[in-house]
């Protein structure tokens, strides 16, 4: 890591690291960690800093906490589709789908985390910087502040990219059979 | 996408996302094209919906494996079935007495639970609690979970979506039928209570391991209004559907019937024979294709679709045939055309299992055609054509007006407002109930009396949102040429608005503004000036800097100022206009193209005609590149190009120009409307210049029968037509017929405008000329000669008013006394003019020379040498006979 302590989108991520943080997610995600309380709702970017303070404890070695966190985004959104794909979702009756502009399931356009997945991925292709901060900001939980940093961007680069970027990815998975 | 397009749709999103409402359309109008644009607002409507949905799918996914809530009220929970963006669905049990009951909890999520929300789910509940029917999955229970959550149980059905099980359990025809028509049964009993579901798709038909089908979810079902109930139905808004099963008219907007769910079911039936969707839509089409072809594609017969795999199954030569005819009639575009219940479709499919004939039968194709050609491209086939139009054309004429006014008042918190209006002025236009097929000759002015009794009967609107809406109104009025009722609803707008914001608001000068407009476009400059410049003055000392209303203010006093006819102070004004347009946060280019407009008519006016005709091909330009040719105001550049052409002679290209002119306002506005008399005038004089007295006559004709319904007796707009009636009677020698339009004329404007308006002074001069014709140069010589020396006093000697006052003048001096200061006069006159030919001028120069010819019989043949050069100067008419035209590239288009 001579080039800076800031990774860059789309860089590789260790691949001994990338496996350890999976499996704390993993657990962490499935509840699995025995004899623990956990909080009754538990978001991705909960299960985000719950890994981050497990890995802490674990005194391994990080160069930052945007750093980890940024690492820990990717991996996250990972373990998501993995365990959405695992489940069956995508299937015509599998998934579980999020109805958008709708009080009810069922009445409008569906997407799961696939469908996302999918158009994090077109994003990625024309503008993988864009792609880089939805990732850190809904998978990592980041502030604008440590996305910033993690990206070497002004906060409000990082707001204004985000906007053209949910956005645009809105529009993605309406368009989504 | 490449990454290049995406960098450019970034950009311009950003800059999008700065602007609102009217300043946000401009925006995406000037600059991006069709496909841009398109994807430019899909963008920003997503960004406005507030909806999180990319963090509600991460979400969702993270809770997929979260410890459920354990309870709901009576039930224990089991599991999670699904998500919406505010709430979740849960299987839940209970025993009741010795059984377990199964039921489909729907949650409202914390945080959410907007009254509107609440609203929809006690819609929901009280509708389901009506319904009772062995193929409707009904209400079972419902309450408040913990933190008075408001829950929905309904009965939990444990299967397949319809597709999916027809398909698993592979069924032939006869059983896909008794299938279908248990949801068909379940659709009419839901009708029979007045219930609409609009949302019907396999995915909310549930069928169990036993074959017994369920009808699922009313989320978004609708209670018909029954006759005679009080009931606001028409204010109701068309909820969420799923665009591939969803009608036309739903995605049109208007109202849904039962018709609707008809549409729906065969779209389901349609799949269920053939696998496929109605429609050919690709992987990759958007929202927008898919709407088009529901819209406007006619579906091909689903025997013709059949897949191969299923056509042992469902042979196609079964579906051949009347099952082709029957699920073609469902699927009409016009709802009346479809079957007229659910139990008719119903009892066309016995019929076909019996070996009946069926009631369905093809389209015709001469009615398919019919329908192919009228209709405009986004499909407008509900048999209200008339009615469509006239609405697009009120709605959009008051619409961009609205976008405006939005603009203007944004300092206020205006979204909902705007929204009220928006869905206010879209339910207007709907027919009442929506059972009832719309009639298709209610007009626009219906509507728009509808509109205004309704606010009226409001009895509770909020003054600020009745203002608006009475602006709206009015502005429609006005736009379609009542010009009473569109004042009055400006006026009562501007009094409520003075009364809630005080005398100096935004809002206040807006409604000044307009109402200075019309009345100056309706010839009413005496009440147009205080008004106008009230706006200007409010919108100066708001000082709110280079914006759109101040530009526009200046706009609106530099065209009132050139009604006065100071033309060069309009000028200045206009000039300025266009650098606060430039230098505005949200340079606007349509403004820009209006200012230079504007600028145009007073260059003309000045008789600086070569400046006139290129700014005005400025503004052309402009407006191309905005794609607004087929606009009202694309029309009237046109009709000042061809003034500016004829007054310099460019006959050809002027006749060319105005006709253009004219065939776009009469698309525009199909009735009467003022816009359509300058248009006719202007085309009258121009064929009485070329002696084509015929056409000089229908167009009069009709000019002055719309000049007298839109502006009433006495307007300017009638002086007007009367003006050119008068020219007409001077050149066809008939004393008669031009003293008496001109006297009318010079009657109207006298009274209207003020003392020393040329205007005034043309209707004078028209006059003498008439009375000189009569044979009675006693009277016409102190008329003329009192405009002659007004306009020494205002005018240059190149100037056509001044030259013609010098004419008429000297003739009527020489007809009395032939003296030698008169043909002084005519010879200054023959004199006049600058090195390029001006129509406008010559004409005059050559009446000059001819009159010369006649008092000075020794020089006669010069002169009339010297009038006939002038004279080949310019050509014919098209379709004059003789002469060659001119340079047929003369127009410079």
């Amino acid at each position: 890591m001579t080039e800076s302590t800031r990774s860059r989108p789309g860089r590789e991520v260790d691949p001994a690291l990338w496996e350890q943080l999976y499996q704390r997610l993993k657990v962490i995600a499935r509840g699995q960690v025995a004899g623990e309380a956990r909080p009754d709702l538990m978001q991705p970017t909960a299960l985000v800093s719950e890994a981050w303070l497990r890995m802490a404890d674990l005194r391994m070695e990080w160069e930052s906490e945007a750093h980890f966190l940024a690492m820990a985004a990717r991996v996250m959104r990972r373990v998501l589709v993995d365990e959405a794909r695992a489940r069956g979702a995508g299937k015509r009756d599998g998934g579980l789908k999020v109805t958008l502009n709708s009080a009810v399931p069922g009445t409008a356009v569906t997407s799961d985390i696939l469908d996302l997945d999918r158009a994090l991925d077109g994003l990625a292709a024309v503008d993988a910087r864009k792609a880089a901060i939805i990732e850190l900001t809904y998978f990592g939980g980041m502030t604008y502040e440590q996305v910033g940093g993690e990206l070497a961007l002004s906060a409000a680069t990082v707001k204004r990219d985000l906007r053209t970027a949910r956005a645009w990815l809105l529009v993605q998975l309406e368009a989504s059979p | 996408m490449k990454p290049a397009d995406f960098a450019r749709l970034d950009a311009l999103f950003n800059e999008a996302v700065a602007l609102t409402g009217a300043a946000r359309d401009r925006f995406i109008d000037d600059r991006c094209d069709g496909q841009t644009a398109h994807q430019l607002r899909a963008m920003l409507a997503a960004d406005d919906s507030g909806e999180d949905l990319l963090a509600a799918v991460i979400a969702l996914e993270g809770e997929a494996n979260e410890p459920l809530p354990t309870r709901i009220g009576p039930f224990e929970i089991e599991g999670l079935i699904g998500a919406g963006g505010m709430g979740r669905v849960y299987r839940g049990s209970r025993r009741v007495d010795d059984a377990v009951q199964t039921v489909a909890i729907k949650l409202l999520q914390t945080g959410v639970s907007s009254p509107s929300l609440i609203e929809r789910f006690r819609v929901e509940r009280s509708l389901l609690a009506r319904l009772n029917h062995p193929n409707i999955a009904g209400l079972i229970d419902a309450g408040e979970a913990e933190r008075g959550l408001p829950y929905v149980a309904m009965e939990y059905v444990d299967g397949e979506s319809l597709t999916a099980y027809a398909e698993h359990q592979e069924l032939r025809l006869e059983a896909v039928l008794a299938l279908f028509r248990q949801l068909g049964e379940a659709v009419a009993y839901a009708h029979r209570n007045l219930v609409v579901h609009r949302d019907l798709k396999p995915d909310n038909v549930i069928v169990d391991a036993a074959g017994h089908l369920k009808l699922l979810d009313f989320g978004i079902a609708k209670q018909l209004p029954r006759h005679g109930d009080a009931e606001p139905g028409t204010l109701t808004r068309a909820g969420a559907m799923t665009p591939p099963y969803a009608a036309p008219e739903q995605i049109r907007g208007e109202p849904v019937t039962t018709q609707s769910d008809v549409y729906a079911l065969g779209v389901v039936l349609y799949e269920l024979l053939t696998g496929r969707l109605p429609y050919r839509v690709t992987a990759d089409a958007d929202a927008l294709e898919l709407g088009r072809q529901i819209c406007d594609t006619q579906p091909q017969p689903p025997s013709t679709r059949q897949s191969g795999a299923r056509s042992a199954r469902l042979p196609r030569r079964r579906l051949r045939g009347d099952l082709d005819r029957i699920v073609l009639k469902a699927l009409r575009k016009e709802p009346e055309r479809r079957y007229e219940s659910v139990d008719a479709l119903l009892e066309d499919i016995d019929r076909f299992l019996e070996g009946r004939p069926v009631s369905a039968r093809p389209d015709a194709l001469g009615y398919r055609l019919g329908k192919f050609l009228t209709r405009n491209p986004l499909g407008a086939a509900l048999g209200v054509l008339l009615l469509t139009t006239l609405i697009a054309f009120a709605v959009t004429a008051g619409w961009q007006a609205l976008r405006l006014a939005e603009e203007r008042d944004r300092a206020r918190q205006e979204a909902a407002a705007a929204n009220a209006v928006a869905d206010f002025m879209v339910d207007i236009f709907r027919v009442s109930d929506p059972r009832e097929s719309a009639s298709g000759d209610l007009s626009a002015r219906d509507l728009l009396d509808r509109a205004a009794a309704t606010i009226e009967a409001e009895a509770d609107l909020d003054p600020l949102l009745r203002a608006r809406l009475m602006h709206v109104i009015g502005l429609s009025f006005s736009n379609i040429g009542d010009y009473e009722r569109g004042m009055a609803m400006l006026t009562g707008a501007l009094a409520l608005r003075e009364r809630e914001l005080g005398p100096t608001s935004l809002a206040v000068s807006d409604s000044l503004n307009r109402i200075g407009n019309f009345h100056r476009m309706y010839g009413r400059l005496d009440l147009a000036e205080p008004a106008l410049e009230r706006a200007l003055e409010i919108r100066r000392s708001l000082d709110l800097g280079p914006s759109y209303d101040l530009a526009d203010a200046h706009n609106n006093f530099g065209l009132f100022q050139y009604e006065l006819w100071q033309n060069e102070r309009a000028l200045q004004l206009l000039d300025q206009a266009i650098d606060l347009h430039r230098r505005s946060p949200t340079p606007n280019r349509a403004s820009i193209a209006t200012a230079m407009h504007n600028q145009a008519l007073a260059l003309n006016r000045l008789a600086r005609y070569s400046e006139a005709k290129a700014r005005i091909e400025e503004a052309l330009a402009l407006k191309r590149e905005l794609g607004l040719e087929a606009r009202s105001t694309y029309a009237n550049s046109l009709a000042v190009l061809g003034t500016v052409e004829q007054n310099r002679g460019e006959f050809q290209a002027a006749w060319t120009d105005r006709q253009a002119s004219l065939e776009i306002r009469r698309a525009v506005y199909p009735g009467a409307h003022p816009n359509l008399v300058s248009g006719l005038v202007g085309l009258a004089a121009l064929a009485i210049d070329r002696r084509r007295m015929e056409e000089a006559d229908a167009w009069l004709a009709e000019a002055l029968t719309i000049a007298l319904e839109t502006g009433g007796e006495n307007s300017l707009l009638e002086a007007r037509v009367r003006m050119v009636e008068g020219r007409r009677g001077l050149a066809k020698r008939e004393p008669a017929a031009a003293q008496m339009a001109f006297r009318r004329a010079v009657e109207i404007r006298n009274g209207r405008l003020r003392q020393d308006h040329p205007s005034r002074w043309a209707a004078q001069l028209g006059l003498a000329d008439a009375l000189l014709l009569a044979g009675d140069p006693a009277g016409a010589a102190p008329l003329a000669e009192a405009i002659r020396q007004r306009s020494e006093v205002r005018f240059e000697m190149n100037h056509p008013l001044r030259l013609e006052a010098e004419v008429v003048s000297a003739a009527a001096a020489l007809a009395g006394n032939p003296n030698a200061a008169a043909r002084e006069d005519l010879r200054r006159v023959a004199a006049a003019g600058g090195e390029e030919p001006a129509w406008a001028v010559d004409r005059l120069r050559i009446r000059a020379l001819e009159l010369l010819a006649r008092f000075e019989p020794g020089k006669a043949p010069a002169h009339r040498a010297a009038a006939a050069a002038l004279a080949a100067r310019y050509g014919p008419l098209p379709g004059d006979p003789g002469k060659t035209p001119r340079d047929p590239g003369e127009s410079g288009r």
